[in-house]
């Protein structure tokens, strides 16, 4: 089970691109893909879930090019889109039988999967609501049942989970984890604690072009050596804030506690701590950024 | 002051926003098409504002008062599709939620949407005086272009209508039940009332449109020469039998009095603004609140799962099916049942119920009263049904849960079209077994004939526009010209004996077969249109 995505590129008119000559090979496993807004994520998920075409490149499915038969992947895919919508008269099981019929689902497993799931993604008691009284955190869970009628063989899912409170947050990543033993998940977000948890693999974007492909503990070693922290009292803080690339910041009673990302010591005072995640994520766009203005 | 810079800068962003758009430019060509087509040349076999066959030389009162009832008459639909999207544009591009954090009134934010709606509207009646002077030096019949006989009748029928459609408009978009569908069939009716009522009216208070004075001067002064001329004009379309017939209009002998009571309608404008604003919801989509108390606790009831806490289950616990099958096979019977289901769920109880009236009505009452009368009706009913089609995975953005799916035109398209002919045969269905056991064979064949013909025209429609406003409109006036008002050639359903005889509906298949391959291609352009 093998998703080869090769030079592929988005351009739109005007001489600008959503994706620039973007390569990953995606294996068995959660792939993260990260990148700040606008760094064509979506775009590469659309393109992946067969709805928008890309302008140069080839994707391929188990060596099948998907750009020339879309069907090869529309078959096995199951896609949760940033941004969609439900039809507001249906309860939560008559949208999920109005899709597993468009998609030509078995009439009597996809009702099975139907209790199943709704049960998973705790919507069973509410199953026979209409869709338009569910809070929005209630249809992004319709739109994760959605995804997974089919038992997909490719899991696209863009900003899982926004709308979702802490709770279904973490059942959603757990969901995730369980998911991606014999299937290709790729899961797009901002929020790096989203893949912190469950992605074997990440990929970060930027500006249409990838940045890195890795596993987690790779990132996290590109970055040892790079996180320094250290207290400074308040005026310092405002003098120095807009100088260095800050992780974070938290508020003591003894000043503000700074995390930097910097190659060389930032203060006398800075000492070197392990990276986070989001530190790694935050060197890497910060070096691209720099090498993009170069 | 503050609050006229406000109103002034609130009609100027929307004006602007609406003028950019691409349908404003596509109804302005519209519109000047039809008033070249509305103002036919001398050696042309038809004629249209005249009386009996005869109509005035193509003089600047004669053009002026021609095109401006046009206006008032027919650009008065049309026109209330166009504006009728000033505050939902508000919500869909989350604007509203901006203006709704400000200072800003209902009020003057209704009179804001209403002005930019009239400005709009205006905007375009200037276009067609421009036309109408255009037409009448093109035409040739008299050169010496009177300026106040041109344009006087603009502003005495036309402006007060626009400024009406301009507040209705609000005044729908305000009222919840009003701002959908319904409200455009709502309209719909009150505007064929309208046209009824003045044409024929005595007083200008029943004079919506200002027709009247205009209509009963061309005829007494054509009457006045030419005798054997008797009755009223009338503005439509109807052919020239004969020869063609003209005389030298001198236009109307516009008084400030007449001008002061057709402007009591304005008043009447500003009143329905001032009512919309009663209804505005300020951007809380919550607000909508039931009429009674039954219909407040069915609401609670409905919400209660949402206020409650979500109880957390074992994930772990539950086992997934696997699903092992080929998924893509089509299924056409049980997507038809889905796309049924789709398009009848979500009405209430009594669409049902004068749906099944209209069945009955078709059985028992006699064969030409069904025609008639029941037919058209029963057709008209389930229009919002066949607006949907096409154009629900816009509406409701779920056309990247549809799109992705395999086969989406294969499996999707026919059993879409399918469903809309079955609502089509089962709301017809009374006058269809009727005419069979009858023997009305033709009678029943134009049935077929309509039933296919409309849900096609709906989803070629909805497919390219990814809305059903313009099919609403299309329908609504082919409805209301051929089916209603027995106009042969728009009688898409054989409603009157005459087009029946002539067979008409038989025109309406090859036409319905090309708009199913219109539809068809929509379909793959929607699909192709994310690409």
């Amino acid at each position: 089970m093998e998703l080869v995505i090769e030079g592929v590129s988005k351009k739109y008119k005007g001489d600008s691109y959503g994706l620039r000559d973007l390569s990953l090979q995606i294996g068995t496993g959660v792939l993260g893909l990260l990148g700040p807004n606008g760094a064509g994520k979506s775009t590469l998920m659309r393109i992946l879930s067969t709805i928008t075409k890309p302008t140069a490149g080839k994707i391929s499915w188990n060596g099948v090019d998907i750009t020339k038969d879309p069907n090869a992947i529309r078959r096995i895919l199951g896609y949760l889109p940033q941004d969609f919508g439900v039809y507001p008269h249906l309860n939560a099981v008559e949208f999920l039988e109005y899709l597993a019929s468009i998609r030509g689902l078995e009439p009597a497993i996809a009702r099975k999967r139907i209790d199943e799931l709704l049960h998973l993604v705790n919507l069973y008691e509410v199953r026979k609501k209409p869709l338009n009284s569910l809070s929005g955190g209630m249809k992004q869970r319709v739109g994760i049942a959605q995804a997974l009628l089919n038992d997909p063989k490719l899991l696209i899912v863009d900003e899982p989970t926004v709308g979702l409170d802490p709770e279904e947050r973490i059942r959603f990543r757990n969901l995730l984890s369980e998911l991606s033993g014999e299937r290709i998940v790729m899961l797009s977000t901002h929020i790096v604690s989203d893949v912190e948890s469950t992605a074997t693999d990440i990929a970060i974007v930027n500006q249409g072009k990838l940045v890195i492909q890795a596993t987690p503990s790779e990132l996290l070693a590109a970055a040892v050596g790079k996180v320094w922290e250290w207290v400074l009292p308040g005026p310092a803080w405002m003098e120095i804030r807009n100088q260095l690339l800050i992780s974070s910041t938290v508020q003591g009673s003894d000043g503000v506690r700074i995390r930097v990302i910097a190659d060389a010591q930032p203060s006398a005072e800075s000492r070197l701590v392990n990276p986070t995640l989001e530190d790694a994520y935050l060197y890497f766009i910060s070096a691209h950024k720099q090498l993009a203005t170069v | 002051m503050t609050s006229l810079r406000i109103l002034f800068h609130m009609m100027k962003a929307d004006y602007l926003e609406r003028v950019r758009r691409y349908s404003f430019f596509i109804t302005v060509l519209i519109s000047i098409f039809i008033v070249f087509k509305f103002l036919p040349a001398s050696d042309e076999r038809y004629l249209t504002l005249s009386l009996n066959g005869i109509r005035g030389i193509y003089n600047s009162a004669w053009v002026g008062s021609a095109i401006a009832t046009l206006a008032s008459m027919l650009l008065s639909l049309p026109a209330f599709f166009l504006v009728k999207n000033a505050i939902e544009r508000d919500v869909q591009t989350g604007v509203g939620q901006i203006i709704a954090t400000t200072p800003l009134t209902r009020w003057m934010y209704i009179m804001g949407k209403m002005w930019s709606n009239f400005v709009l509207l205006m905007s375009m009646v200037a276009v067609l005086i421009v036309s109408a002077l255009a037409m009448q030096l093109i035409r040739g019949e008299d050169y010496s272009v009177d300026v106040a006989d041109l344009v006087l009748p603009f502003l005495f029928s036309t402006l007060p209508t626009m400024a009406l459609v301009a507040s209705v408009a609000i005044l729908f978009e305000s009222v919840p039940f009003l701002s959908r569908g319904l409200g455009n069939l709502v309209y719909f009716i009150l505007w064929g009332f309208s046209i009824k009522l003045s044409t024929a009216a005595a007083h200008p208070s029943e004079d919506v449109l200002g027709l009247s004075p205009i209509l009963k001067q061309l005829s007494s002064q054509a009457v006045e020469r030419s005798p054997q001329h008797q009755g009223h004009h009338i503005s439509g379309i109807s052919p020239l039998k004969g020869e063609l017939v003209t005389y030298d209009w001198n236009g109307i002998p516009w008084t400030i009095g007449m001008f002061l009571e057709r402007y009591s309608w304005l008043a009447a404008a500003l009143v329905i603004a001032a009512l919309a604003s009663l209804f505005f919801h300020r951007f809380d989509l919550m607000r909508a609140a039931p009429a009674s108390k039954k219909a407040r606790a069915r609401k609670a009831a409905k919400e209660e799962p949402m206020a409650q806490p979500v109880i957390v289950g074992n994930e772990a616990t539950i086992k997934l099916t696997p699903y092992t099958h080929s998924p893509g096979r089509s299924r056409p019977a049980l997507t038809l049942l889905m796309e049924l289901r789709l398009m009848l769920k979500g009405l209430p109880l009594w669409w049902y119920l004068i749906a099944l009236i209209l069945i009955i009505l078709g059985l028992v009452l006699p064969v030409g009263i069904v025609t008639e009368v029941v037919l058209p009706f029963t057709w008209l009913w389930p229009v919002l049904i066949w607006s949907a089609m096409g154009t629900n995975e816009t509406s409701y953005r779920t056309h990247q849960l549809i799109f992705t799916a395999m086969h989406p035109v294969r499996n999707q398209f026919i059993v879409l079209w399918l469903g809309g002919v079955i609502v089509a045969y089962l709301t017809g269905s009374g006058a269809m077994v009727h005419f069979a056991v009858t023997g009305e064979g033709e009678r029943l064949a134009a049935m077929a004939v309509g039933g296919l013909f409309i849900p096609t025209l709906a989803a070629a429609l909805g497919m390219w526009t990814g809305n059903g406003k313009l099919f609403q409109l299309i329908y609504m006036l082919m409805w209301y010209l051929g089916p209603l008002n027995k106009w042969g050639v728009v009688d898409f359903m054989g409603a009157s004996t005459q087009s029946l005889e002539q067979g008409v509906f038989l025109y309406y298949l090859p036409v319905t077969i090309i708009l199913l391959i219109i539809a068809l291609l929509g379909r793959v352009h929607q699909i192709k249109r994310y690409h």
